[in-house]
């Protein structure tokens, strides 16, 4: 294959997507040209305009070589620990969805099952106060995970606020260091093989830029992946929110967490950066929201049925739109980078490693849109359950069980901690769990808290943690 | 959540019944009682004697004693299975408990190998297995669970005599308030309204009532086959093997290979499990493709050892019941489903059952959905071992015999076929979340039978060759010299005092 492999990409859309995939192959594969065409951006692409990661950007900032540090101290990013959820579902108390472990097993017992059965006799404090992460969350601390594994700070994690303009300018310049060829052009057509393959991409000043693969992170217009073909599923059955209206606003106390508000119509985001906040009120077209309607973002919930068609690859919004909500959209381009990257074949595209990268891509995003989806459930919105989603609720409400599903990038954890924190509560627990003592569970438990709400006071601020560590790599 | 215990009853006391009635008493002890119904009249299969490393997880989760295991089962370690002749004759590979290297720079190892190979240096895969160098070398030692350490890359299980399993568990389950009933079911009594089994006559004209029935019966599949006529889904012809001839005989001198080993015979293959006391052998046939006679003509003139009874028949098919969980009956085991012994798989899949029965078992009346749940599951993990086996003939050139000809041109399943088209290509397996067989074991499988990558992961395309087949000499220069170090497996077998 070596005399057959890939020697050149095109990629479509010089946004965070666009330059991450750019970056990522040029550190993966540096005897190949990549050449990055910035159009202009769309502001519907999502994954390049939100300030979300989840825990997996710092796998992919490893694999391309970027320093957390360093983006900290160019006011590239910034920690968050959790997302506090207020008013969600509606009327609740105040929960925070956090990263790590909750509690300690017991046996082979998972915390969760002995924590259902004290809560439902009403000996147990919600289920984020035996996190560590949300312990900090809740009290504006941090620090970084210790590495210590007795320690209750060794099993927690954290993701990135990125400030989107910034972080694209680190990328941009980590790309020109890898020798991407940046140019500025607008997308005009493709010529296209009797294959149907693409030959060249044609740009509005008549250059012709020829590869040997085409991504297209052009946003959800997806113009390229378009031109070669392919279907779109609309999930709008199952999320409801198809308008977005970003803002910002003066600085506030920095605090380890974003903030998402539930309301009557849709839901609002708060996430403090470096200097300035950053806002956003989604909601659906279906539940109009007079005064903002027209200044709205409009997107459409779905993905396309094949982000990979012969030698076109759809990548981030081009491949799957999403809400903002828990911050998919970055993630999920960066997971299909690396998908690509674990999967490339060789210069024909073969559809048999096409295939898998499809197959594997599908059952990922229909797992996120599953996450979503049970948040607006459990919100009182009117959806359609999809199947897979029915049978997680189903195994979870009936006896806390949490059914696998090979593709999902969502660890455990991450489920758990939402449908906790959202009030699904399983009826009953497992026989197995049943079979630990609530006696002894109800001790450990305690002191498991007793032990978490004492680290807090021990730890400094956000603030001042992140001064300190400013000041220590300077 | 005080909820009235179910009774269980299991009906068969071999393997798997012993097996599942062990975990329920130990591990549910508040939601269920346990009673299981035995008779000494019908002999169990007690085939099974290889297992896969998930066992240990079975014992430590019931909290038995390794040695006191190891000792009253006679068992020795197994670091893998060795097939000789499937490919093609004279071919011979390790399918090792273990890994082949590990990953760098976020490439799994066998990209790096395939990319020395098209320089043809690198060596076999195999080297770069620490349990496979062992095993050749008949050498063996626990695990050690320092990442740095060579040793950690291993697993292990065992070999034992099956028919001393189910013992051991009974003694282990009566502790744990398992009552046994000696007697023969003569007949099931069924709820008229919901066709769920009610209760079990004896012959002695008890009536055994219950919740729950397990049905580890065996091929008999008495209530889930018999009563419920459960749908049976045919796979024999994918697995075209049907009979077995096992014979056991006496132990060759000296050591004692910590291997299970499967070689291909002209109508199927035959199995070797050295355990301490004696080696077990058996030609697993398919009868379209030769005569009982032949087959036991052919194992007796394979053994090494004094043979230690006569050749005895077992007669089976490959498939599985459509639904494990029908109704209120749970099948375990041979019960549910067969596939043939060729990956150690049985006792494998009655853990499997026994896990996902613990996981689901009722909590008030058995929900539907729990039901779906667990087939699905078993479902999974038949299908994939399924698979797995089929490659083993399917991967083959030999030409030799009119079965070894059916098996490499028959149609294999759509799923099998994507994997080795996938694999073909660059050597990339599809991962599973959970279950049995990842990476290393489709990696031996397919290479050690000539299916051969065409490509490589271009991200290798940047590693200096040279620098690069230095790496790959140091780590095979390592595992050669570290087993070296490693006591023979009879030595290890007697330091712990299991001999």
């Amino acid at each position: 294959m070596s005399d057959r492999a890939i020697r050149s990409v095109a990629i479509l859309g010089g946004g965070i997507t666009g330059l991450s995939a750019a970056v990522a192959f040029a550190r993966a594969l540096p005897q190949v040209v990549i050449t990055v065409i910035e159009t202009a951006p769309d502001p519907a692409a999502l994954a390049d305009r939100l300030p979300g990661s989840m825990t997996s950007v710092h796998r992919f900032h490893a694999s391309v070589g970027l320093d957390e540090a360093a983006l900290l101290r160019v006011g590239a990013a910034i920690p968050r620990l959790g997302l506090r959820f207020e008013n969600w579902p509606a009327g609740s108390e105040t929960w925070f969805h956090v990263h790590g472990d909750h509690g300690a097993q017991t046996g082979t017992i998972a915390f969760h099952q002995l924590w259902a059965r004290a809560r439902r006799a009403g000996q147990a404090e919600a289920y984020h106060r035996y996190a560590a992460a949300a312990v900090l969350a809740e009290a504006g601390r941090f620090v970084h995970p210790q590495g210590d594994p007795g320690s209750p700070l060794a099993a927690f994690d954290y993701a990135l606020r990125l400030d989107p303009d910034r972080y694209r300018e680190v990328l941009a310049s980590l790309a020109d260091q890898l020798r991407v060829v940046r140019t500025q052009g607008s997308f005009a057509g493709v010529d296209r093989h009797g294959d149907g393959s693409a030959a060249a991409l044609l740009l509005g000043d008549g250059r012709r830029i020829e590869a040997d693969l085409y991504l297209d992170a052009s946003g959800p217009a997806a113009v390229l992946a378009q031109a070669i073909g392919g279907e779109f599923e609309d999930w709008s059955s199952a999320l409801p929110c198809d308008r977005l209206l970003l803002g910002e606003g003066p600085p506030r106390a920095v605090s380890p967490n974003d903030t998402i508000v539930g309301g009557a119509h849709g839901w609002q985001f708060v996430c403090p950066l470096p200097g300035r906040t950053l806002l956003g009120h989604v909601w659906s077209s279906s539940d109009p929201v007079p005064d903002r309607e027209g200044r709205a973002l409009i997107f459409r919930p779905g993905r396309r049925v094949d982000p990979w068609v012969r030698n076109v690859l759809a990548i981030g919004d081009a491949a799957v739109a999403l809400d903002p909500l828990h911050w998919p959209n970055l993630h999920l381009a960066q997971s299909g980078i690396a998908r690509a990257l674990d999967l490339l074949p060789g210069r024909d595209c073969h559809p048999v490693e096409v295939a898998e990268y499809n197959r594997r891509s599908r059952e990922e995003a229909q797992r996120m849109r599953d996450f979503q989806a049970l948040h607006y459930l459990r919100a009182g919105a009117s959806i359609e359950i999809p199947d897979s989603l029915a049978r997680t609720l189903q195994q979870f409400e009936s006896r806390g069980r949490l059914p696998t599903y090979d593709e999902d990038s969502l660890p455990d954890e991450i489920w758990l901690s939402a449908l906790l924190g959202l009030g699904v509560l399983p009826r009953e627990i497992q026989p197995l769990a049943a079979a630990v003592d609530s006696v002894a569970a109800a001790t450990r438990m305690a002191e498991m808290r007793a032990g978490l709400a004492q680290l807090s006071a021990r730890l400094p601020g956000f603030a001042e943690y992140l001064a300190r560590a400013a000041a220590s790599k300077n | 959540m005080n909820q009235p215990a179910k009774k269980v009853i299991v009906v068969g006391g071999g393997t798997a019944g012993w097996m599942a009635a062990a975990a329920l008493g130990k591990m549910l002890p508040h939601a269920c009682s346990v009673e299981l119904i035995e008779s000494a009249e019908i002999g169990i299969v007690g085939v099974g004697e290889a297992t896969l490393p998930h066992l240990r997880a079975y014992l430590q989760t019931l909290g038995l004693d390794e040695a006191e295991f190891m000792t009253a089962t006679h068992a020795t370690y197994k670091l893998g299975i060795e097939f000789r002749d499937f490919g093609k004759p004279g071919d011979s590979y390790l399918h090792p408990f273990g890994d082949f290297g590990r990953p760098l720079n976020g490439v799994p190892f066998l990209q790096y190998w395939l990319r020395m190979r098209a320089l043809g240096q690198g060596g076999e895969i195999f080297e770069y297995s620490m349990a496979n160098v062992m095993a050749a070398a008949k050498r063996f030692a626990l695990p050690a669970s320092d990442p740095a350490s060579l040793l950690s890359t291993i697993g292990y299980a065992y070999q034992f005599d099956a028919t001393r399993f189910g013992p051991y568990l009974r003694e282990f389950a009566e502790g744990r308030g398992v009552k046994r009933t000696e007697g023969r079911i003569v007949s099931v009594e069924r709820d008229s309204e919901t066709g769920d089994v009610a209760a079990v006559l004896l012959e002695s004209g008890t009536r055994v009532e219950g919740d729950l029935f397990v049905d580890c019966s065996g091929f008999r599949s008495l209530l889930l086959g018999d009563t419920l006529g459960e749908d049976w889904e045919d796979w024999s012809h994918w697995l075209p093997c049907d009979r077995a001839m096992a014979l056991p005989c006496a132990s060759p001198p000296g050591e004692i290979e910590p291997l299970t080993r499967a070689t291909a015979m002209a109508a199927g293959w035959r199995w070797r499990i050295p355990l301490q006391h004696r080696v077990g052998n058996g030609y697993v046939y398919s009868s379209a493709h030769l005569s009982d006679d032949d087959a036991a003509a052919a194992i007796l003139g394979a053994v090494e050892g004094e043979p230690l009874a006569d050749p005895r028949l077992l007669r089976f098919r490959a498939g599985r019941r459509k639904r494990s969980w029908s109704h209120n009956v749970i099948g375990v085991g041979l019960a549910s489903g067969f596939l043939e012994p060729l990956e150690s798989t049985s006792i494998y899949l009655v853990q499997a059952a026994i896990t996902q029965l613990l996981e689901l078992f009722p909590i008030r009346d058995i929900e539907p959905a729990d039901r779906d749940e667990f087939n699905a599951q078993i479902d999974y993990e038949y299908d994939r071992i399924r698979d797995f086996l089929i490659l083993h003939y399917h991967a083959s050139t030999r030409d030799d015999s009119e079965f070894w000809n059916y098996v490499r041109h028959m149609p294999i399943p759509d799923s099998l076929a994507d994997k080795i088209a996938l694999f073909r290509r660059a050597g990339r397996i599809q991962r599973y979340a959970h279950g049995l067989f990842f990476e290393p074991s489709w990696i031996a499988v397919l290479i050690g039978q000539g299916v051969m990558p065409e490509g490589w992961d271009q991200r290798i395309a940047a590693a200096p060759p040279v620098e690069l087949g230095q790496a790959l000499d140091r780590l095979r220069g390592r595992i050669a010299v570290e087993v070296r170090a490693l006591p023979g497996h009879r030595q290890t077998l007697e330091r712990r005092n299991l001999l």
